[in-house]
């Protein structure tokens, strides 16, 4: 099952310069919850804070508390930390020198698991659950390099759903796909959510209005407003928002 | 630097073709009004045959909201602007149709003298006529306080309607010969309480446009 996340006066850093400022929010497990906002407005930074990704980049630092069903996540050991809160990226990275199996499991291998048969039903359990399992079930042993953009992307999410995390994060997962790959995995993420708490970063405002939850306005490392997406479109609180997700910003 | 400047005069073109429907609308009232207390046949024919042109014009309404909506994909006001637009131009073409069964009536009475001098209904019909235009007033403002306000003015149509329907009633039960006419001028009276409500209903898309809203203004 998913667990939730509480972000409490969370500040974050490049250098001297400061991307976020003082973010509160309340992440509920088994949702999906999509972070919106202009290029440069702290989306990717903050969602990199949230599995402490974003303190190993030279120079980066970040302040606050983050809560992983009521545990600080600064206290916990940050592999571990990583394998529950697991991430996928705008462009899809399977390993290019593995096979389509390997990629998958990849992870577990490296938390040292080496039973043939348990590392092959998780495979299996992970390539189904990101709706792939058909597509690559006879060709396995192929290079994930050879499976499609979108097919790739799906890798990548059955490669951290391997690990069995509790939290899901998508940094603009299907920006580089097209129309029905991203499709696909918005129809994905929503099966996830049973399982899994998603927050997702997208450029695509249909596509927080189709698939999330609740959705998150931020704008100069500030959250203007959170909310539940029906009506954070339909009628937003703060114009700045209006302003944003209408198309009609600066 | 303003971003959607293309979509923003589709949205200010929309309204205006609602603005002007209702513009027309009202006018049809009027003229369905003039036709029975005048008993003037062609101008009755006139209002039927006019309610093609606003049905046409709903239909025009309706397609270019469909078009905006599939082609700028509008959220927040944008998309509740589209919505209740349509939803009021539907309510304007129901008006418009009552408008022509009024012209219907004066066609069936005909030349027969009226039971009665008609005092309430033009009364009804002007009310009418005042709700249409100061809804469009508020529509034109996105205003809604101005849009609850044109709502009270219906409580004064139902109060005429009550006070109509009693006084044929007495006509109905006095004279069998006057069955016919007192059940058509209650008809038309029943007519003009539903443009009534219908104008509520357009206060009511007005309010969801300016706040997101729903809210019941005809309770």
């Amino acid at each position: 099952m998913g667990q939730s996340l509480s972000v409490r006066n969370l500040e974050a850093w490049y250098g001297s310069q400061k991307t976020l400022t003082g973010i509160d929010m309340e992440i509920p497990s088994n949702h999906v919850t999509a972070i919106i906002g202009p290029s440069g407005c702290g989306k990717s930074t903050f969602v990199r804070c949230l599995n402490r990704l974003h303190e190993t980049l030279p120079g980066a630092k970040m302040k606050g508390e983050v809560l992983l069903d009521g545990s600080n996540i600064f206290a916990q050991d940050q592999v571990q930390l990583r394998r529950n809160i697991g991430m996928v990226f705008q462009k899809a990275n399977p390993f290019p020198s593995m096979s389509i199996f390997d990629n998958v499991i990849a992870g577990l291998k490296l938390n040292g698991v080496r039973n043939k048969e348990k590392l092959r039903q998780i495979a299996e359990k992970s390539l189904r659950m990101a709706a792939l399992w058909d597509e690559v079930s006879e060709r396995l042993d192929n290079s994930g390099m050879s499976l499609s953009g979108g097919q790739q992307q799906r890798l990548c999410i059955a490669r951290a759903l391997a690990v069995e995390p509790s939290v899901l994060l998508m940094d603009e997962p299907a920006s580089a796909l097209d129309p029905i790959a991203t499709l696909h995995i918005e129809e994905l993420i929503s099966e996830l959510k049973n399982q899994y708490t998603i927050v997702i970063v997208t450029h695509n405002m249909q596509q927080a209005a189709r698939i999330a939850d609740s959705t998150a306005f931020f704008l100069n490392g500030e959250l203007v407003e959170h909310g539940p997406t029906s009506e954070m479109f339909t009628n937003p609180r703060d114009k700045r928002t209006e302003d944003y997700i209408s198309g009609r910003f600066g | 630097m303003t971003t959607r400047q293309a979509f923003d005069q589709e949205l200010e073109e929309l309204s205006r073709k609602i603005f002007n429907m209702g513009m027309m609308v009202q006018e049809r009232v009027g003229l369905a009004i003039v036709s029975l207390s005048i008993q003037d046949m062609e101008l009755a024919n006139e209002v039927i045959t006019g309610d093609l042109k606003i049905n046409d014009l709903q239909a025009e309404i309706e397609e270019k909201s469909i078009l905006l909506i599939a082609r700028q994909q509008p959220i927040a006001t944008d998309l509740r602007k589209i919505v209740a637009g349509f939803k009021i131009a539907m309510h304007l073409e129901r008006i418009g149709d009552l408008a022509a069964d009024i012209a219907k009536v004066t066609i069936r009475i005909g030349n027969a003298k009226l039971i009665k001098p008609l005092i309430d209904i033009p009364q009804m019909g002007k009310l009418v006529g005042e709700m249409i235009v100061k809804g469009l007033d508020a529509y034109a403002q996105v205003n809604a306080e101005k849009a609850q306000e044109m709502s009270l003015i219906d409580e004064e149509i139902d109060h005429l309607y009550g006070q109509i329907f009693r006084e044929l009633l007495v006509f109905l039960r006095e004279d069998s010969s006057m069955i016919d006419q007192a059940t058509y001028l209650i008809l038309v009276g029943r007519f003009l309480e539903r443009m009534g409500d219908y104008c509520t209903n357009i206060g009511e898309e007005i309010v969801y446009i300016a706040t997101g809203k729903r809210t019941d203004l005809n309770s």
